[in-house]
This record gives C-alpha cells, structure tokens and sequence, in this order.
C-alpha cells in the first residue's frame, strides 16, 4: 500500500441493452472459444487425428496415388470419433465448468442471463469448426498435392467434419445443460460409435435412410469415377447443420431463452434437417445410367493416354495412376523374352470399374455373372479399338494392386489375349506367371506375397476391390515361389521353354521337370478346379 | 464452542504410538465402510448399466454377428466401465485429508477394491448377456477379460493421475478423457504393434502386448500412488 | 521446547519465487502467520503440513524430518491441519466425517475414537449437528467441522489456515477460546487477516512478504515498529503510507509524521502496514529505478 497508488475509474458494465448484450456474448463466445481451442484434449484431438497422415509421411508408407474423394470419406470416419468426440467432451465440460467449480450460484446473478451465457458456448463452437476444417485441410491437401491423386475435391464433403464438430458440441452442450455429470460426454460419445458403427450402418446400409447418419459410408468399398455415387455431399451437409441448429434450439429453450430466438431456431432447423435430410435419398434419375455407362461403356467416357507402345485409358480424373501402371508393365515385360513382349494386339489397359458386385455389403455376384461382364467389356474393347485390353482396378499405390496388375499383364503376354475371369488358372502357365510377377520388381514381389498371406487354396491376384482377379491354386504357385531364389539360372529356361510353358496344356509336373523343383501330388480338391482353358 | 478437555482422556486419543502392524489391520478394516461410501461408485454403475445395454440388442435379436463384431461391442463394454473406474479416485475430501498419517494409497487401493467389485460385476453381466445370443460360446473370453482388466486399471491408472492433479481431489474431468483418447490411440495403432486386433494370426501376439501392458500399467500405477504426495 | 524448526526453506513455481530463504522457529503456543495475499503463507504452511515439498532448505517437526517418508509419517502423526479449502464429503454426517479422519488419523479403537470425535465436535460446538448431513450444513458450520476435523486426535502441533473465514462474531470469540486454550499445551500456527486474533490469541508473530520472512517476534515487537509513525489529525494526508478516516472525525494516519504531529499509541495492525507498505514502497521504487 503506498500513497502513490493510482486508482484507475471504476468500469461500470453498460446498461443492460440487446447490442449490450450481443456485444458481451461475442466477448464469452471469444474467451471460451479460445479455452476450447487450447483445451489439452482439443491438441490432443488435434494431434491425434493427424497422427495417421504424420506416420504415412515420416515412415514413407503413405499412398502416392490416393483418391480424393475416398480420402475424404476416411477423413469424416475418422473426425467423427476424434474431433467431435473431443467436440462433445470439451463443450460439456465448458458448460459444466461454473458447475464443476461450484460457481453457479454466482454466476446465476451475473447480468448476462443463462439463455445468453449457453449462447455463448454454441457460438464458441465455431472457431473449434474452423480448427476441424484446418485439420481436414492438411491431409486432403498434402494428397491433392500428389501428381498421383485421382479425383478431386468436394467443398461440402471437405466441410463435414467441422459440421460433425459443431453437431456434437453442441450435443455436449445440451448434455451440459441437461445433466450436470462429466460423466455422460464420454458415455454419449460411446453410444455416438455404437450407433454410427455397428447398430445402423449395418442395418440400413442397404437403403437410404443410411443419409441420415452423422457420417455417410459409402456403399461401395472401391474408388469409383465422379457421378457414380449417389452422395449429395450438400444436402447432407445442409442436414448435419440443420440437426446442429435443432440442438442449440434446444440448449437455448432448456435455458430459458426468449421464445422467439427458439422458434426461429427450430424453424430454420426444420427446414435445414428435413430439408437435407429427405431431398437427400431422392432418387437421382441419372444415376442408374450413369453406372451403366461406368461399368459397360467405359471407353466412352474415358481419356487415353500412349507410352510408348503401350496405350492406358482411364476414367476422369485418374490419369495421375498411368505412370505408376507404366513401371508395372514395362517390369513385366522386362522378364518375359523379346518376343512376348509384344505378342497379339498392341497392348492396352483399361481401367474398369465393377459396381453391381462389391459394395460395402460385401461380394453379391456370381463366376457366371463375373464371365458375362468380363465378356462384355472385350466386346468394347474391341470396338475400342484397344483389344484384349489388360484390366486395371480403380484404386493403385499399394504392391497388391500392383502384383494384380502385373499378374493381368503377365496373363496378356503369355496368351496373347486379355484374361477371362472366373475360372482358375492352372498347369505350367499358372506357375510361369507367378514366377513373372515375383520376378518383375520388387514392388511386385511384395505384393504377391502379401496376396498369399490372405488367400487360402489358391493365390488370388485380387484386391478386395476386384472381382476378376487371376486365380492360381496353392499347388501351382509353390513351385514357382521356390524358384524365385534361383533367377539367374531361371530366366534363361524360361526363355528357352517359353513356347512351352505358356501352352494351357502343359502339365504343371512338366515344369517342375524343367526346372528341377518338386511338385506336389494332386490333390481330390485339385481336381475338382474349373481351369481356364 | 467449549474449550477442550484436558489431554489423554484415553490411552489413545493422540494416536500417538507408532502403530503395529495388528493396528494396521484394524485401520484398514476401520476404513473399509467409510471408505466405501465415500467413493463415487454412481457412475460406474450408470457406465456398467450402459455397457451391459451395448450388448443386449444382438442377444435379445437373436441376431447371428460375426466373432469380430461381439468382440467390438465387448470392447465397447470395456470402455463403459472403464469410463465408470475413472470416477474410482474423486475425493472432494482431500484437502482436509491429505496430511494424514495412513497413506493415501490404502484408501485408494479400498476404492480399487470396490470398483473391481463393481466393474467385474458390470464385465460379467455384460459376458453373460453376450453368451445367451446364438454362436457365442467360441469367443475367446479369457482373453476378453484380460484386455478389459487392463483396461480398468488404465483407467484405474487415469483416475490416480486426475486426482493426484486435481487440488480439490476430483480427477474425473481429466481422466475421462484421458481414457477415451488412450482407447483412441490405441485403435488407431499400426499392425506390427496393434492390440484392437480381430480373431486371427496376430490375435495372440496382440494379447500377449496387452499383458505387458497390464503389469506396466500396474506397476505405474504403483508408482503414482506411492509418490509423495 | 522448538516445535517447527524452518531454515533457510524455498520453493519455486516455474519462474516464480513462493518462498525464499524462510527461516523461523515454533514453540509452544500460538504463533501468527501474517502477510499480504499472496505472500506465501498458504504455501508455506502446506509445507510446514507436509502437504507440499520444499525445493530447498531444512525443516524440522519435533526434531522429524518431512522430506522423509519415516519423519513425515511421524509429523503426521502429531499433527492437525486446517486448509484454507476444507473439502467434505457431502453425503456423509458430521459425525462420520470427523469419524472418517480419525480413522486416517489411526484411531482404530473405535470407543475411543467415537468419544474423540464427539469431543472435538462438542468443541467446536456442531454437538447439535453432529447427525446432519453436510450438505445441510452452513459455511460457518463446515468451518467448525473442518476445524474439528484438525483437531481430533489432540495433535501437538495444529496448523490453521484462515480458520475464522466464515464464522460469525459469536463464533470467533469462541474460535479464540479454544485456539487459547490448545496454546497452552500445545503449538499452534495461525494463518489469518485478522490482526486483532494475533493480537489477543498469539504470543509469536511472523510476518511473511512476497516470499521472505519480514518480521520474527511478539505482536507487541511487531506494533512497536510503527512507534512514532502514528499520528492523527483533521485532514487526510497524502505523504502516508496509509491514511482513513475513524469513527471519531479524526484521520489516522501510518508513515512519516510531520513535525508537530498528534502521535499515537501504534497497534500491530500499524506495525504490520508500516513493515509491509515499506517494503512494497522500497519495491516500488526500485522497481521505478529500473
């Protein structure tokens, strides 16, 4: 205490006024907002929801050929638990903090009243939004980014996961103001995962009420060209804020705010919710025939681009995968003898999109019906002018896909025509071609055995993604797995025998005569195979 | 107020002598009551009630759900209870007792006792609900079991850090989610070093990582309760 | 016979100075713990109450070693504290409250100990409350309750930390009672604002500025410090280091009187602003200099 003390004049607050007040929720909106924003948990969140992308970047293991719009949907998947799950949690306890801190009672004669006080929190939200859509940003960008990234960027999608972190804020807001346990954030974020991941996406992933869901999943397991999906990224979008505006609606009428501010809110909720919500699982009449021409008349809606002899067609978007399928054919035809390499048509490949088959719901196809659309694309690819053109999946950048490639590629050069599908490969071929694709890079070698890890009977050239993938049975692919120790002595027996071994009906036991490696007696199973003729 | 009365109206009122170790039993015993009615085991319960509502649908349904997917939602039963342990440790007493004589870490270990007690009860009601759907019997239960008790004990684990960090002795806030962000963390470890892992190749491995994350856990644990305080 | 022996004790928060080089001694008796907010004296009773460790110096409770686990065991033992914060448990009575910290306290037999605890709060006067919930209680209430929390066990050396918070004028008269009472035969250390409790209740005074003991003696040592720098007179003077208008007309004023000035006699509340202004004025100026 001295006497030199200057006492400054007293603040006084302004009378209490609309502008007063809007002025002073902006104020706790900021303060709050800021509090959100270096909440631990928040970083942490923030931290967390980058870790996969850090990892794929420090490690190297990231694709170098991802699909923007895939990507996007993984990002929602993952923003839903950890940025609205952190949403949820630091919003509750915001509002739970006067509570918590035992310092309600003085709060409660404050001249901001409790409607504008939760007002505040809702509006604090927005900033911890804008952080969702910066996260967002960073993997989405750093991918478009990629020479290699097919598909392009939907500014509604890109928005979802802060529209998921504004949705559970505010849900951990209304939690707040309902129940004043710290408890039941974390338990509503559970109940959040369960509902979203295992009750209804399973139950109504079939029908269209699956729009209704936080996150929309795909129906489609694999990248598909633009205008085949039927996500209606803004009405959804429109949906998320609208059910957003309905829970404030709520936090405001649960603190007593004026009945006007709620209606209003209700109203334009409504509108938004059921808006989005309904025109969203519209039916779009252009999109059955869309995936038609997708899926039956690829050519006529794809580029083509030539590399030396090789010409590579693809749909819009993904010319940035030709390089990658380039180094996979050129290294195929590297270990094949001069003269194969360029036997039958000149070689093509084209990219094919199979969507009837393999959704999210799993495969629901048949061979005979696998053999069908197969043929029918050799139609096309004749009319194409690009016959027995090599088929190649929608999604690249792993060695699987690059071994399935290889495998199509390896089938080309030995039969001079394009593979069938459905049936299994066998004899002398079915061991040649897995020897060609452990022995055309290491890529693809990796790959293989990658693919033989997950098959059982058979090694099956096949992503997931793809249903027409080549099949050699166990018993084939052994022998040439064995070789793939012994290159040096290997290439030239294959060059010298190739006429040979890529005959359909050299035994499997002549090969291994040739090579001097042991093969297995047949199996009854083995038999039984429906061999590629 | 009366002033007090002159010293030692018993042998013991000062609690002076050193005790042995019988007076050591008889503390612990002493404590166990108050000790339980002290702990906040509401929401352990309400996390249980939850959990044990997680896996009805499929038993009530009938519903035939692939191996991996009972084990999600038993997953999700663990977290349950797991956010429920994390309440174990709220003590708003502590102030007034944190400078007393008997340690702290046996009331705690009373209040881990208790929630065992409590969260076992919540595990295994939540098992036996799974086991009355159809196809059940062939999940790996024991080793179920083991990743929900390292789950507990994490949560065990975040609750000691909450408190211990807590001046008014509530740690729930921060070790709620503290546990979630650990389950999160978890679930979003790479395949050499996962432990959410699917009935198959690596499902042994994985369990045999969450064992040692079971003994590390306790033993931090430890550490975090025997510190000085 | 030295209670507490504290020398040379310090702790730091990050870059922040709590304590520094403190250093005192406590016998039998009340001793008060003076100073501005923020001066330390919380922190420096927590460590005295083995809540919190020191970063350096040495401390000594009947001759037991806090930084020990053995000595703090034993300084536990022997010890009551009162924080400035008393948590409860809202669902349990009075009586299973104070009930609870004794069996903390190791009083397992539980005659004994229900005739302890009923004791202390007969003490503190919740004899009437002692099946009430907490939750019912009043803030003066749980002020006593706290207190006989502290008290149960009839610990050697009680420590209080601004023990009158909350109770009523009756009530601190009471407080006062039984604060003289205990000092009798055992040591107490008094954290409080309220000169007039040093004043009547303690025969030592310690006065603790941002971080440093400033004054070590007996309230009348510590009112004597003022002796000649208190004056009254009609007007308000702006040279003092402090300066209010009394019931009687008359401003009383604490600093440097000027020649001819109405000196009067100095109370420890003049005392304590003439150590505590000066050292905030010499900081000032310091602090200026730069």
């Amino acid at each position: 205490m001295t006497a030199t003390m200057t006492v400054a004049a007293p603040a006084r607050p302004t009378p209490s006024s609309t502008q007063g007040r809007r002025r002073a929720l902006l104020a706790l909106a900021r303060f709050e907002s800021i509090r959100m924003l270096r909440h631990p948990l928040t970083v942490a969140a923030a931290l967390l929801f980058l870790a996969p992308w850090l990892w794929g970047w420090l490690s190297g293991s990231a694709n170098r050929y991802p699909v923007l719009p895939d990507e996007l949907i993984t990002i929602q998947l993952l923003a839903l638990p950890i940025l609205g799950g952190s949403a949820l949690i630091v919003a509750n306890l915001v509002t739970l903090r006067a509570h918590r801190h035992k310092v309600d009672a003085s709060y409660d004669v404050l001249v901001l009243p409790p409607a504008w006080r939760v007002g505040g929190f809702l509006l604090a939200l927005l900033p911890l939004a804008g952080l969702s859509l910066l996260l967002a940003g960073v993997p989405v960008g750093d991918s478009a980014a990629l020479p290699g990234a097919a598909g392009s960027v939907d500014i509604a999608t890109l928005l979802t996961p802060s529209a998921l972190t504004l949705l559970l804020g505010a849900v951990g807001v209304l939690a707040g103001v309902l129940i004043r346990s710290v408890l039941i954030a974390p338990l509503v974020v559970l109940l959040v995962l369960v509902l979203e991941f295992l009750v209804i996406t399973p139950l109504i992933i079939e029908t269209g009420w699956r729009f209704l869901l936080p996150v929309y999943v795909s129906e489609f397991t694999v990248p598909v060209p633009a205008g085949v999906s039927d996500r209606p990224a803004a009405r959804h979008l429109a949906y998320l804020i609208g059910i957003t505006v309905l829970l404030a609606a709520a936090v405001l009428a649960r603190a007593n705010a004026r009945r006007q501010v709620v209606a209003a809110g209700l109203v334009v909720g409504l509108i938004l919710a059921v808006g989005g919500g309904l025109t969203q699982s519209r039916p779009d009449p252009g999109l059955a025939a869309a995936r038609v021409t997708v899926e039956e008349r690829a050519a006529s809606i794809q580029s083509c681009e030539i590399r030396g002899d090789v010409t590579y067609c693809f749909f819009e978007g993904f010319g940035g995968f030709v390089p990658g399928w380039d180094a996979v054919v050129t290294s195929v035809r590297a270990v094949v003898p001069a003269s194969a390499a360029s036997s039958g048509p000149p070689l093509a490949v084209r990219q094919r999109a199979s969507l009837d088959a393999i959704t999210a719901a799993g495969w629901t196809g048949s061979i005979a019906e696998d053999r069908r659309v197969v043929a029918g694309w050799k139609v096309e690819d004749a009319a194409a002018g690009t016959p027995e053109a090599v088929r190649v999946d929608t999604s690249w950048g792993d060695d699987r896909a690059a071994a399935a490639l290889a495998a199509e590629v390896a089938y080309r050069l030995m039969a001079a025509k394009a593979y069938d599908g459905g049936n299994f490969l066998c004899g002398a071929p079915a061991a040649l071609l897995v020897w060609l694709v452990g022995q055309a890079s290491p890529t693809t070698l990796a790959g293989m055995r990658s693919l033989d890890e997950t098959s059982f009977g058979a090694l099956s050239f096949s992503d997931i993604s793809s249903r027409y993938g080549i099949l050699v049975p166990d018993r084939a692919a052994a022998p040439a797995l064995e070789l793939l120790r012994r290159a040096d002595e290997v290439a030239p027996l294959v060059e010298r025998h190739w006429v040979e071994l890529t005959a359909p009906e050299t035994p499997l036991e002549r090969f291994g005569a040739i090579f001097g490696v042991p093969i297995q007696p047949l199996a009854p199973d083995d038999e039984a195979l429906p061999c590629v003729a | 107020m009366s002033g007090l009365p002159a010293v030692g109206a018993s042998g013991q009122a000062a609690g002076r002598l050193v005790p042995g170790r019988g007076e050591r039993l008889r503390t612990v015993a002493a404590l166990v009551w108050p000790t339980l009615r002290a702990t906040r085991i509401s929401p352990l319960l309400a996390a249980g009630v939850v959990g044990a509502a997680i896996v009805t649908p499929p038993a009530v349904t009938g519903s035939i759900l692939p191996p991996d997917e009972h084990i999600t939602l038993l997953r999700l039963v663990m977290a349950c209870v797991g956010l429920g342990v994390t309440f174990t440790l709220d003590d708003p007493a502590k102030p007034t007792a944190e400078t007393l004589p008997v340690a702290a870490w046996l009331g705690a270990l009373l209040r881990a006792v208790l929630a065992a007690v409590v969260g076992g009860a919540c595990w295994a009601a939540a098992l036996l609900v799974t086991r009355s759907g159809p196809e059940t019997t062939s999940l790996p239960y024991p080793d179920l079991t083991r990743e929900a008790a390292t789950v507990a004990v994490v949560a065990f684990l975040a609750s000691a850090v909450g408190w211990r960090r807590s001046p008014r002795g509530i740690g729930s806030p921060l070790a709620a989610p503290m546990l979630l962000l650990g389950m999160a963390v978890v679930a979003l470890l790479p395949a050499p070093v996962a432990l959410l892992v699917g009935t198959g190749d690596g499902w042994d491995a994985a369990h045999d990582r969450w064992t040692f994350l079971l003994a590390g856990t306790l033993l931090v644990t430890a550490g975090v309760l025997t510190a000085r305080r | 016979m030295t209670a507490v022996q504290a020398t040379g004790l310090a702790l730091r928060y990050g870059r922040t100075t709590a304590l520094e080089d403190v250093t005192f001694t406590l016998r039998t008796g009340v001793t008060g713990l003076l100073g501005p907010n923020g001066a330390g004296k919380t922190t420096l009773l927590r460590i005295v109450a083995t809540a919190l460790p020191a970063d350096g110096g040495t401390l000594r409770v009947f001759g037991h070693d806090p930084s020990t686990p053995p000595g703090r065991l034993a300084v536990r033992r022997l010890l009551g504290y009162l924080p400035q914060d008393p948590g409860f448990h809202p669902s349990f009575t009075a009586f299973e409250f104070v009930d609870y910290v004794a069996i903390l306290k190791e009083l397992t037999h539980r005659a004994t100990r229900h005739t302890e605890v009923a004791r202390v709060l007969s003490a503190v006067g919740l004899d009437d409350r002692r099946r009430s919930r907490i939750r019912t209680l009043s803030g003066g209430m749980k002020q006593r309750l706290a207190l006989a929390a502290a008290l149960v066990g009839d610990p050697d050396l009680v420590i209080l930390d601004e023990p009158t918070v909350g109770l009523d004028p009756e009530q601190r008269l009471r407080f006062r009672e039984l604060i003289a009472d205990l000092g009798e035969r055992k040591t107490v250390l008094l954290s409080t604002h309220q000169t007039e409790d040093v004043m009547s209740l303690c025969q030592e005074v310690v006065v603790l500025d941002r971080g440093r003991v400033r004054f070590e003696g007996t309230p009348t040592e510590l009112a004597g410090l003022a002796a000649g720098r208190v004056w009254t007179s009609a007007a308000r003077e702006a040279g003092a280091l402090a300066s209010w208008r009394t019931g009687t007309g008359l401003h009383r004023h604490v600093g440097d009187p000027p020649s001819g000035a109405a000196l009067v006699e100095p109370s420890i509340e003049d005392g304590y602003l003439t150590l505590v202004g000066a050292a905030a004025e010499a900081s000032a100026i310091a602090g200026g200099a730069r």
